[in-house]
Parts: C-alpha cells; structure tokens; sequence
C-alpha cells in the first residue's frame, strides 16, 4: 500500500518538475556535449507555437505557390528566335538538348527516324523531372515515375503527368534549325 | 489535433503544387482557401484552447490541484 502510494507521489513529483526528469536519464548521458536540459524545455505552449508557424508557412508556401502559377499563366511574350547549334548534324532517332528560351529553360531536340524535327521543354509535366529520347522505344520517358510522351506529338502516352510536354516550335532556315517558340499544353480533362 | 491539421496543410501544399504543374488553375484557388481555413483553426486552436485541468482566474489559467 505504501508503495503505491510512493509510486504516485513519485509520478506526482516528476510530472509537476521536469527537472526531475532530466535528473531521472542515465549517468553517462551527462558525458555528451549537447545541452540535454536545454533539449529538453519544450512546454507544450511552445509546441502548439511552433505548430501554429507550421501552419502559416505551410499555408504562404500553397498560397505563394499557387500565386507565381497564375501569374506565369498571364504571362505571354513574344520570344525571340534562337539557332539550335549542332542540330544540322543530328542522326536520325537521336536527340540533342538545348536550352530555350533562356539558359534555364531545357529543353530536347528530337530527330525521328522520318527525319522530321520536333523540340520539347525538358521538364516532365508531373513533377518537373527530365525527360530522355529513348532510341528503343522511340519515345520520350520520365525515369522518376515511368512517364512517357509520344516523340511526334508530346502527347502522354501513358504514365502519371497529366498534360503534354510543351513544345518548342523549330524551324529550318538555311539549313540550320531554328527555335522559334514555345507553348505549354492544357490539361487533357480542361482545368 | 494541430499536428493532424498540419498533416492536412502539408498535404494541401502538395496538392497545389500539383495542380500548378498540370496547369489546373481552377483548383488552385480553392485550394489556398482550404490551406488559409486550417491556418486559421489552426490559430484558434493555440488561442483559446486550454486543458481542462486548469482553470480561468481573474489573472490567467491555473491549475486546479483540488480536482
């Protein structure tokens, strides 16, 4: 009986000081460098505070990222054309990357086996990993989550991205290929 | 409870990002709000919320030590 009654004072005692607590770890835990009473006064009000900043960052990154979206979305400018040096030379059923319309736009040349050229923006449309020409399967394929979009036309062929790879126009002028603009797919459900 | 709403919010943000790379633009509006409604639970939470144990006094929440 006097045990338990020992037992709950004791309970009593670490759960109103949490300097008992720190003092109840193992001796040689005092030998590490770091500040184990310092780690260990977090009150449960300075947790809840950093769960409120938690959810204000969180909700500034959705709203910051859904922001840039649709400004980018407003955004149409005319973009100037630009030589895709090396591409004259390109084999059939090969690629070359480019950037286009600025160095950090990537973007991949492909030559089909027709000979026909056609240039996609590098990026994956499911989540913005590079695209590769796969000379076997003539296609385009996203190594992250096995995506891949139809050489000719950018369309999805199977796969998790949602729309098309955007496409760069290209064009050839005086036997060098051109690129002369570029534009993103729409949703294949609309959006 | 707020961790869960955290939860929620992190799975929001995915969402939007998601949304924003397959241009579903729609969806993005709805989307922030659902964010800025948890934040804001989320902030009436850690203000009003108060254990049961304690109890409200003319200068601020004590515990109650005769319950």
């Amino acid at each position: 009986m006097s045990s338990k009654k020992n037992l709950s004072e004791t309970i009593e005692r670490v759960l109103s000081d949490e300097s008992d607590v720190r003092a109840a770890t193992a001796p040689f835990q005092a030998e590490f460098p770091y500040e184990r009473d310092e780690e260990a006064q977090v009150t449960r009000r300075e947790f809840c505070n950093f769960l409120g900043l938690t959810s204000a960052a969180l909700f500034v990154g959705a709203a910051g990222f859904a922001t840039k979206a649709a400004l980018d979305a407003r955004e149409s400018v005319s973009l100037p054309p630009a030589r895709i040096d090396g591409a004259a030379a390109l084999a059939p059923n090969s690629s070359l990357n480019f950037s286009y319309p600025s160095e950090r736009d990537s973007a991949i040349l492909i030559r089909t086996t027709d000979g026909a050229y056609h240039a996609y923006g590098q990026k994956c449309t499911h989540l913005s990993c590079p695209v590769y020409y796969s000379r076997e399967h003539q296609r385009l394929e996203c190594p992250c989550h096995e995506g891949a979009f139809d050489a000719a036309t950018g369309n999805v062929l199977y796969g998790p991205p949602p729309r098309a790879l955007d496409t760069i126009e290209v064009e050839s002028r005086d036997g060098q290929v051109w690129a002369v603009g570029r534009t993103a797919a729409q949703p294949e459900n609309g959006g | 409870m707020l961790v869960m709403i955290n939860i929620a919010q992190l799975w929001i943000l995915a969402a939007t990002v998601d949304a924003a790379l397959a241009r579903h633009y729609s969806v993005l509006l709805p989307l922030v709000v659902a964010s800025g409604v948890c934040f804001v639970i989320t902030l009436s939470i850690i203000k009003w919320w108060r254990p049961t144990s304690r109890k409200k006094t003319s200068t601020g929440y004590v515990r109650d030590n005769h319950r």
